[in-house]
């Protein structure tokens, strides 16, 4: 039925393009660089790479505020800075000893004040007795407080 | 083509020469169906050139579907003629049926040179599936189930397509108008 119209269009197969076209465009085509996509991005590829990327990220946040309140990290290596903290534990140091010291000294005070205050009568007697066996061979006259009070004030 | 399937995997990976042999193997027949649609041969080759320029450029993009690679071609052919006719507002069939006779063969007898722009003529007057359907199929030589791959149509819809073309074809070319111009 359409044998005629069929042949005549089969007759268009003679249509060919120019060698010089061929030549040309191949030479272009052929010499465009392309890069293969070696690693295909699949969606499989995609959410496991999505996963691990959140775990570092939680693993992360996770350990880091650990280590900003570690005092390793807090510390300071700085050589004049640990020379003077050292210097200023010297100082406190003796500063508590002479704290300690007055404060002993204040309470020998009012010990003996109330040993020879005969007229105080509530006191225990067996008390005030045993308080001075213990202030004998104490060197009330403390020239180490004078010493170490000199030092801080001057 | 034999070990199609290979050269293709080669191509894909990066050699230029797998491909230059895909372009040898398609060139002659995209060339054909896009100066058959457009009817300008200096727009067919520059468009068969953008063809196979992108077709290089995307190989990475292609399945493996059990079809032939040319389904593939021709899908990006006929994307690229669509955008032609887009831009292409004052395209005149008659002068570009003339062209072509000129440029397919000097050695043609006379008579067969008619056939040829009467044919041509006719085929420009139908609607674009119907075209692209006679000129893979008869031209091009095509199976109905390439051609349906390159068409994204059904098998089913391709045969109905390709009886109404050779019909409306027929009284076409039938139409005594058309042969004595």
């Amino acid at each position: 039925m359409h044998e005629e119209i069929i042949k005549n269009l089969k007759k268009l197969r003679t249509i060919r393009p120019d060698e010089q076209f061929i030549k040309n465009s191949r030479g272009l085509i052929l010499a465009t660089y392309y890069t293969p996509n070696k690693l295909r991005i699949t969606w499989p590829v995609l959410a496991w790479s999505a996963v691990a990327a959140f775990s570092v990220i939680l693993i992360i946040s996770l350990t880091l505020p650990r280590i900003q309140n570690s005092k390793i990290l807090s510390s300071s290596l700085n050589r004049d800075k640990i020379e003077q903290e050292l210097n200023n534990l010297t100082i406190n140091i003796q500063l508590e000893q002479i704290t300690y010291s007055q404060t002993i000294s204040q309470t020998i005070a009012s010990a003996l004040t109330e040993i020879s205050d005969t007229h105080t009568k509530h006191l225990n007697k067996n008390v005030l007795e045993s308080e001075q066996k213990s202030l004998d061979g104490l060197d009330l006259q403390n020239s180490e407080i004078d010493r170490m009070l000199n030092q801080v004030i001057f | 083509m034999k070990d199609e399937t290979e050269i293709i995997k080669k191509a894909i990976n990066g050699e230029n020469a797998a491909f230059g042999r895909l372009y040898d193997e398609y060139l002659p027949r995209i060339y054909r169906f896009v100066l058959l649609k457009t009817g300008r041969k200096a727009d067919a080759e520059d468009l068969t050139h953008q063809i196979f320029m992108n077709a290089w450029q995307n190989i990475s993009r292609y399945e493996f579907r059990g079809f032939p690679f040319s389904s593939w071609l021709y899908r990006i052919a006929n994307n690229a003629v669509i955008d032609y006719y887009r831009t292409w507002k004052n395209f005149k069939p008659i002068e570009a049926a003339e062209e072509i006779l000129t440029e397919s063969s000097d050695n043609e007898r006379f008579d067969e040179q008619m056939d040829l722009k009467i044919i041509k003529t006719a085929i420009n007057k139908l609607e674009p599936d119907q075209q692209n359907v006679l000129i893979m199929k008869f031209v091009d030589d095509l199976s109905n189930k390439e051609i349906a791959e390159a068409l994204e149509k059904s098998e089913g819809a391709v045969r109905v397509i390709q009886h109404r073309a050779l019909k409306q074809l027929k009284n076409i070319v039938n139409n005594p108008e058309l042969k004595e111009a």
